[in-house]
């Protein structure tokens, strides 16, 4: 979609001679979405229940962002499963081999009004 | 590249891949459900209380497809079996998510059902297609949490073929490749006639009682004995048993505007049951919906219709226009619309031959969120006045109506508590996402 709009200005451009400064920005109003989601296909969400991860800033009622599709990195937090639960943990580098990975965590959703 | 009737050309020998999803519904309910991993799972259609989707320890109980529930009931129960009420919105959201990784493989996409894709990939220069599907299945299932089959052939139907081998073969891990002689005539020596692609159980039990029982045997005949015995569509597909792709992949192109996108489908028999009904305008659904996103377009209202035979002594041709709450292209909101609009139309013990799909007022994504009536004639306001009206009578109905719903379609207090047994919108509704405890 992006590209053909870039295809489109560049021929308007050549077709007016001069160039048009308001068609020459390519600025686009900032979209969260753009941010948060990276593959539209693996991007999940879930939200947060319980204030075991507090101390790492993910409260209840917080909304995770959860991207299937990356492999995981140390320093990830991510979205596993042990015993047919979901469980939120962090990935220090070595696979524990209890745990199966469903997900990596990419954006924590915290509300600060309620 | 492309034929006016948007078919495709290519100048090498086409190579087609068919990835078909592994018990479909059954994987899409598993993926937020882990407690669910290897446990008996069984859904059941929303109208009439039939089995739709079986896990393989369901199948291993034998329980046949399409079943009505009552009968395996008892079964089900005693090995603990988690049911579920079909969720439309669910499946179509991950039929989406799987076009859209393949997508990212393969040049040209034909969304053939909910669940299965053509794929074109000669111009691919994939030395080891075989590996080259395992891989594809690892990313899908990867991204998506659903498993999938991929069968690779020189047509349509031996990719079919293929991806049915997958199935049943757990060593070929997720892929098989029949582009060379050995592993096709493994897998044609392996295949019933009648699950050959376009056979089907009827001529298939006929061709069987001729000596033609296994797909290798139907690649031995003639073409004239083929043409007498199974018309133009099994001379057809004998030639693609014989790697002679007669059956193009249909993809539409990217830049012609249309301003309405139908799908239908003579059933070739009269269909009385509402799962089947059902299955078939939610892969409607799936093509239409897919094709929007491609031309960069959305639909406002969609048209579901159902048709009885020509011949049929009491005809019965409904059609409802369904509006949608907002231009879209999206599978989930398209499929569990259009599957509830059915409901609306489907006149309990009537038999149909025909069902269809029309979306139109199309509009590019660009211009969708602009009002869709802007300039309110006379005629327009009538128009609107009607369909808002047969919108309040679906949502007054979907509300407190949909126990009538219910009642009316099967009539069973033991199938309505299955009802409840519909799993949440996990990825349509903030209010339904999935919970994690953290403890």
């Amino acid at each position: 979609m992006k590209k053909s709009d870039e295809d489109d200005s560049d021929k308007r451009a050549v077709h007016l001679g001069f160039p048009n400064p308001a068609m020459e920005s390519t600025d686009i109003p900032l979209d969260l979405n753009k941010m948060i989601v990276k593959n539209r296909s693996s991007t999940f969400y879930m939200r947060v229940e319980g204030s075991f991860w507090e101390e790492m800033d993910i409260h209840s009622g917080d909304i995770l962002a959860i991207d299937r599709g990356l492999e995981l990195r140390s320093g990830d937090i991510f979205v596993g499963t042990v015993d047919g639960e979901f469980v939120l943990n962090k990935f220090t580098g070595s696979h524990d081999e209890e745990i199966d990975l469903w997900g990596v965590v990419t954006y924590v959703i915290h509300k600060t009004r309620s | 590249m492309k034929s006016k009737n948007g078919s495709l050309k290519t100048a090498k020998t086409p190579v087609f891949a068919l990835v078909d999803c592994n018990n479909f519904f059954v994987s899409c309910e598993r993926v937020f459900r882990p407690d669910l991993k290897d446990k008996p799972v069984a859904v059941l259609s929303n109208n009439d209380g039939v089995v739709v989707a079986r896990s393989n320890e369901v199948k291993a109980m034998k329980v046949p497809m399409a079943t009505p529930y009552f009968k395996v009931k008892d079964i089900l129960r005693k090995n603990g079996t988690q049911l579920f009420s079909a969720n439309f919105a669910l499946y179509g959201d991950f039929s989406r998510r799987i076009v859209e990784v393949l997508e990212t493989a393969a040049p040209y996409v034909e969304v053939y059902s909910v669940d299965e894709s053509f794929l074109e990939v000669s111009s691919l220069e994939i030395e080891d297609y075989q590996k080259w599907g395992q891989e594809l299945a690892t990313k899908v299932e990867r991204y998506t949490g659903i498993p999938v089959s991929v069968g690779i052939g020189p047509s349509k139907t031996l990719a079919k073929a293929a991806s049915e081998y997958v199935k049943k073969h757990p060593e070929t891990k997720g892929a098989y490749d029949v582009t060379e002689v050995t592993p096709r005539k493994k897998m044609l020596k392996w295949l019933p006639v009648e699950d050959v692609w376009g056979v089907g159980r009827a001529l298939g039990s006929r061709l069987s009682n001729r000596g033609v029982k296994t797909a290798y045997d139907l690649t031995q005949v003639s073409e004239d004995w083929a043409l007498k015995t199974m018309t133009i569509r099994g001379l057809k597909t004998l030639r693609e048993l014989k790697c002679e792709s007669n059956i193009p992949l249909e993809t539409n192109s990217k830049h012609s505007q249309q301003k309405s996108i139908s799908a239908t489908r003579s059933f070739g028999i009269t269909v009385r049951a509402p799962y089947q009904l059902e299955s078939a305008v939610a892969n409607f659904a799936a093509r239409i919906a897919y094709n929007l996103r491609r031309k960069g377009q959305v639909a406002s209202e969609v048209v579901v219709f159902l048709r009885s035979g020509v011949k049929d002594v009491h005809q019965h041709n409904p059609s409802i226009n369904v509006r949608l709450s907002f231009a879209t292209s999206d599978t989930a909101i398209l499929t569990a619309s259009v599957v509830k609009g059915l409901s609306q139309i489907i006149k309990s013990g009537h038999g149909y031959k025909r069902a269809g799909l029309v979306v139109h007022k199309l509009l590019l994504v660009e211009a969708s969120q602009l009002p869709i009536i802007d300039t309110p004639t006379e005629e327009i306001i009538g128009k609107s006045e009607r369909l808002m009206s047969v919108m309040d009578d679906i949502n007054k109905r979907w509300g407190k109506g949909s126990l009538a719903i219910a009642r009316e379609a099967i009539g069973r207090t033991d199938w309505q508590s299955k009802r409840e047994n519909k799993s949440p919108a996990y990825t349509t509704s903030w209010a339904e996402i999935p919970v994690i405890t953290l403890k």
